[in-house]
Order: C-alpha cells, then sequence, then structure tokens
C-alpha cells in the first residue's frame, strides 16, 4: 500500500470504510505544511507548479504531466491537486489553447480515478464543479469554460453524486446561516443587557417570534441559492433532463422552496437542452416545406408560379396583370405580394404612405384592390433603385 | 367597426371609463415621448381612452402608450392610429401580453433564452454564469414591438432599423421580433462576452439609445441577416409547448399554489 494512504488510514477494496476514513478533515500538514513528510510536500510543490504554469500558458513537459497523472491516482495526490484548484475562486482565462486542454485532461484524470479508488471526498467534486465555472480560454470572441472539457465524462450521471454534493453543500448553508443567527442573537442579548435589559415578554414573544421568522427565510432562500447553483450545474455538466427536474423537485419540496421559483429552476434547466424536438431535421423541414406547397398547388395550381414570379417581375405592365389576376384568385397573392416588397432588398427605398399600405393590408384594414395603386408606386421605386443601380 | 370620433365623444361626456385607468393613462403620456413635437400628448390620451373603452379585457396596459405613440408618428391621425393599434393587438394576440401577471411575455422570454442557447451556446453560458436572463431587458422589446425606442429619436420620423423591423413584424409576426432581439444581442456579442453582470445590463439599457436602432446602417445589416438567423414558426410553436408542459406539469405538481399564472 502506498505510503500517503497510509498515513491517512485508508483502506482498500471496502468503500464503506473508505469513506470514512477520507471524509475526516485532512490537516494541512499532510499537503505540504510545516509538518508534512518530505514526500507529501514536493508533491504538493509539483502540482502547484504544474497548474501555475499551466495557467501561465506554458505547456506541461510530458514527463511531469505523467508525475501529475499518477499523484491523481493516489487520495492525497487528488485532495492536493483540488485544493491548489479551490485558488482560481474567479473567472480565469487561460490565454493557450494547449494549456486549456492540458489542464482539463488532468481534472478528467482526476475525475476517472475519483470513480476508480471509489473515493468520497466530495469536497474534491465540489472543487472541480466550480474550477469548470472559473476557467475558460478564447477562441476568437468565443468564451470556451472548463465544463464543456469535463461533461462527457460518467460521473456526472451518477444521481445519487449529485445527491451527496447537493446535501453537504446545503448543510454547509444551513450551518452558516444558523451560526449567522447565533451571532446576532448573541449580539443583540450584549446590547439588550448593556441598555439595562427589557422584560422577558418582550424577549420571548414577539421578538422571537420574527426572529424565527427572519431565520426561516434566510434559511429558505438561502437553500433556494444552492439549488439555483446546482441547476446550472446540472445542465452544464450535462445530467438527463427528467433526472435533474426530478432531483430540484425532491429538494424544492424538503425544503418548502417556493413553487415559482422551484418552476423558473425547471425553466432554467431546460432552457440550455440541446435541441431537439424544437429543431426538426433539414429531412422533416423539406418534406413538411414541400407538402405544403403541394397542398397549395393542388387547390390552385397557378398560385405557386405566381408566387414565385413575383420577385423577378420587371415591369408594371405585368405586375398590374398580376395583381388584377389575383382578384380573381381569391386575392391569394397579397401576403406574398406584401413580403416581396417589405422583406425585399429595396425594401428601404419604399415611401412611408405605400409601406403604412402594405402593412394595412395585411391587416386586413384594407383590401388589395384598394392597395394595387400603391404597391405599383413601389414596384416603380424599386425599379427606379435598380435603373439607377445598373447605370452606376 | 368602431366608430373613433363617436367613442372619443362619448368618453368626453359621460366619462365611462374607470378613473384609476385615466389617470394611469394620463400618467404614462406625460412621461412619454417628451422631446416629440409631433406626437401631442392629448392625441395620444384620446386614442389610449378610445383603445381601453372597445377593449374592456386589457383596457390599458404600460407598453401600449410608446405603441400608441410609434403609430401616432406614421399615421399623423388619431382615428388611423387607433384601428391600426386595434387590429394589431388582435391580430398578433397582444392582449396576452398586457393582461395580468403578463402570461405570454414570460413564455416568450423563454424561448427567446431557448432560441439564445441554439444561437449563441457561448453568450448564453456565459449569460447564465452571470446570472442574466432575457427577461431583464426584453420585456419591452416585446411589449412595444421596439417601439419605445423612438422616444430616444433625434428626429420626428420613424428610424429605418424600427422601419425594418416593423416590415418584418408585419410580415412575419412575433417570429420578426424574436429574430430582431437575436440580431440586437448578436451585434453586442463581443462586448457583452467581455462585461460583468452590470455592464451587461448597462448596455441593453443603452439600446433604445444607441446606434444600434438609429443607424440606417444598422438597418441595412438587419435586412440582410433576417433570412439567415434561424427563428421559423414550427420551431416557436414547439418551444411554447415546452414552455407550456414544464408549466402544467409543475402546477399539477403543486397543486392550487400558483393560482395567478395561466
Amino acid at each position: 500500500m502506498p505510503e500517503t494512504e497510509n498515513i491517512m488510514g485508508v483502506e482498500t477494496g471496502d468503500g464503506e470504510s473508505t469513506k470514512q476514513t477520507i471524509n475526516v478533515d485532512i490537516s494541512e500538514d499532510y499537503f505540504g505544511g510545516e509538518g508534512a513528510s518530505p514526500s507529501a510536500k514536493d508533491m504538493r510543490e509539483d502540482i502547484e507548479k504544474g497548474i501555475v504554469s499551466l495557467s501561465e500558458g506554458k505547456a506541461l513537459a510530458p514527463e511531469i504531466k505523467t508525475c501529475l497523472i499518477e499523484q491523481l491516482h493516489k487520495p492525497l495526490g487528488r485532495n492536493t491537486f483540488a485544493l491548489t484548484l479551490e485558488k482560481y475562486t474567479k473567472p480565469t482565462q487561460l490565454d493557450s489553447w494547449d494549456c486549456f486542454i492540458h489542464f482539463s485532461e488532468l481534472v478528467n484524470t482526476l475525475l476517472t480515478a475519483f470513480v476508480k479508488e471509489k473515493d468520497y471526498n466530495y469536497n474534491t467534486l465540489r472543487i472541480v464543479l466550480q474550477t469548470g465555472r472559473n476557467i475558460y480560454t478564447k477562441k476568437g470572441v468565443l468564451k470556451i469554460y472548463m465544463f464543456t472539457q469535463l461533461a462527457s465524462h460518467g460521473i456526472w450521471q451518477g444521481i445519487e453524486r449529485w445527491q451527496r454534493l447537493i446535501d453537504s453543500a446545503i448543510d454547509a448553508k444551513i450551518r452558516e446561516v444558523r451560526e449567522g443567527a447565533e451571532r446576532l442573537r448573541k449580539r443583540q442579548a450584549d446590547r439588550i443587557s448593556n441598555a439595562g435589559g427589557v422584560t422577558p415578554a418582550y424577549m420571548f414573544t414577539k421578538k422571537r417570534a420574527s426572529e424565527e421568522e427572519d431565520y426561516t427565510r434566510m434559511l429558505t432562500s438561502s437553500v433556494t441559492n444552492v439549488l439555483q447553483q446546482f441547476s446550472f450545474y446540472l445542465v452544464n455538466y450535462k445530467v438527463e433532463l427528467e433526472k435533474a427536474k426530478l432531483m430540484i423537485q425532491r429538494y424544492g419540496r424538503r425544503y418548502k422552496i417556493d413553487p415559482k421559483k422551484l418552476f423558473e429552476m425547471e425553466i432554467e434547466l431546460q432552457i440550455q437542452q440541446p435541441p431537439s424536438s424544437a429543431y426538426r431535421s433539414v429531412r422533416d423541414h423539406i418534406i413538411s416545406k414541400h407538402s405544403k406547397l403541394l397542398d397549395v398547388y393542388k387547390k390552385n395550381k397557378y398560385h405557386i408560379p405566381l408566387v414565385m414570379a413575383i420577385p423577378y417581375i420587371g415591369d408594371l405592365t405585368t405586375l398590374r396583370a398580376l395583381l388584377i389576376l389575383n382578384k380573381s384568385l381569391g386575392e391569394t397573392l397579397k401576403v406574398p405580394v406584401a413580403r416581396s416588397v417589405l422583406l425585399g432588398p429595396r425594401a428601404g427605398l419604399l415611401p412611408l404612405r405605400v409601406r403604412l399600405q402594405l402593412w394595412a393590408l395585411i391587416l386586413n384594414t384594407v383590401f388589395l384592390c384598394q392597395c394595387l395603386q400603391q404597391c405599383v408606386e413601389g414596384v416603380r421605386v424599386r425599379l427606379r433603385g435598380y435603373q439607377a443601380e445598373d447605370s452606376n | 367597426m368602431y366608430d373613433y370620433e363617436a367613442i372619443k365623444q362619448k368618453i368626453a361626456t359621460e366619462r365611462p371609463l374607470d378613473k384609476s385607468v385615466e389617470g394611469l393613462i394620463k400618467l404614462d403620456v406625460h412621461r412619454s415621448f417628451q422631446s416629440s413635437k409631433a406626437i401631442r400628448p392629448d392625441a395620444l390620451i384620446n386614442i389610449l381612452n378610445v383603445h381601453a373603452y372597445c377593449n374592456c379585457d386589457v383596457q390599458y396596459c404600460q407598453g401600449m402608450n410608446f405603441l400608441a405613440g410609434y403609430l401616432y408618428l406614421l399615421h399623423g391621425n388619431e382615428a388611423d392610429s387607433f384601428k391600426f393599434m386595434k387590429c394589431l393587438i388582435d391580430r398578433y394576440e397582444m392582449q396576452n401580453l398586457f393582461t395580468q401577471d403578463v402570461p405570454l411575455l414570460k413564455q416568450y422570454f423563454y424561448e427567446l433564452d431557448r432560441l439564445l442557447y441554439f444561437t449563441y451556446p457561448d453568450l448564453s453560458a456565459y449569460f447564465r454564469s452571470e446570472g442574466v436572463s432575457t427577461s431583464f431587458f426584453a420585456s419591452a422589446w416585446f411589449m412595444t414591438v421596439f417601439s419605445y425606442c423612438m422616444q430616444h429619436a433625434t428626429e420626428d420620423k420613424p428610424t429605418e432599423m424600427m422601419l425594418a423591423i416593423w416590415d418584418a413584424f408585419l410580415v412575419d409576426g412575433w417570429k420578426a421580433v424574436f429574430k430582431a432581439a437575436l440580431f440586437i444581442i448578436g451585434e453586442l456579442r463581443e462586448k457583452l462576452l467581455d462585461s460583468k453582470f452590470d455592464q451587461i445590463m448597462a448596455q441593453f439599457g443603452e439600446v433604445p439609445k444607441g446606434k444600434l436602432l438609429h443607424d440606417p446602417e444598422t438597418a441595412t445589416r438587419f435586412r440582410a441577416a433576417y433570412g439567415r438567423l434561424k427563428v421559423t414558426n414550427s420551431i416557436l410553436a414547439n418551444l411554447g409547448r415546452e414552455y407550456l408542459q414544464t408549466y402544467e406539469k409543475l402546477r399539477s405538481d403543486v397543486g392550487e399554489v400558483i393560482k395567478e399564472s395561466p
């Protein structure tokens, strides 16, 4: 058994015992503090050096990379790596794409080792989640976050792991809120005793009740924040939508989160799902468009050729004839005419009066025959534009 | 059809409108298009009063003042502006944007967030990490079809970009507003990716005043890009279904808790 594991008292082959021993807070000494063994100190220095050089855009030499990978297969190495990563609390840009990829590879190795070695130190995973959000590189204007490189790792599909992560984050938050409330209460009690004290009725009824309410409110809002943060992670680490939703709902019910907030979180989850039903395949799109055209053609076999001809009309007589024909076609051409003029390349040249007539035509406040004159005028403007362009 | 002049007369003599509605209309009108000489406040008040009288369900909602103002600027007379506004609200079902709790608006925010994710995934992820949602800046875009920007116009005539957006809106409906929104976000994309939350919000705050909506060049770019932006009616319908399914599921889960929403 490796020396570092013996120091921590890790037993191999038994998940539960590993969990209990590794979850214990590890002293700073083991990470190269004053009382650390020389090998632990060396390891910490190696890992720190590796991460710093990557963040400065210097690629790792193959032997250093191999050495780091070896360390990541040991619990102490993983912890040291994670604690070094934890220093990246703010968004940090890596200028070199290669370094970004090396960095991601190391974190992916850590994740694989985490699963393989049945590691139960969820603090490491928590730090990895944060790192994915904080470290990024740029390709042109594109910001690429590290989570994009980590999301395909199988570790994120284990729902139990997520539950443990959420549980521990919520526990930490509750502890924080409780301690804060306790401190506040103590400060108030000190103030009251300094001021000569108050009646017990005041202390234990009205004031007490409002304090309790404040505490509950603060607790709910803190848990909501944690869940909101995790809904971001669940999306970006590509957890299946339904599983993620169920998990958020379960926590929402347990901590009595406002249903509206819960709904917002679910929407957040859904917003960033990859295009599925919303985007049809190109083939489906063509088939659908084709069948629509066929339907129209069955109803009126002149319609399609006429619509297709509109953008190519070169003289006013043809247009006039077309619009007169349109009347006998039940005015089916009015939207295509309006579309071709309003969304055409020279729509900017349309006089306001013509434009308003076309808008009114679409809204059915005027009929096409009333609009014909204005349409013709609009086309005349377009033709003038074409001619001016040709002469130029 | 509505007889605009007769209704206007009736409102002036019989005062059938709720006082609070009249008060709100006056208040909003005096706060909008202050620098415009072409848009008379009393004309806007008349249009909005008549509209409130004819549309009992919604009566009046903030945002309608900008729609009415823009249409008045285009038509130059009250009756046509009212007629156009009424048809517009009916045809594009805008009343759902103006009813209490703005149900359709929430759905549109969801759809825009999704479209943003499809179109600019990096920006979408960045917005999430900064805690920015389209609901923070796009409500006026939908509720007024960008017409609120006209109060910052330097001249008393519609800008090219506004005309381009409205041309597309009249032809294609809401799809065009989504495309315009994506176009504007796309134009700002580079700067947005380099900004923190406050700066992002400030940049969107500048949109109605800035070059984007008042420079004719932008209109030309928008018209050229319009066909390339991938937003179709079927995508919007599917996203709408997606939103409603989630909403319905949650509603059945929590029972009667969310009563006021659709």
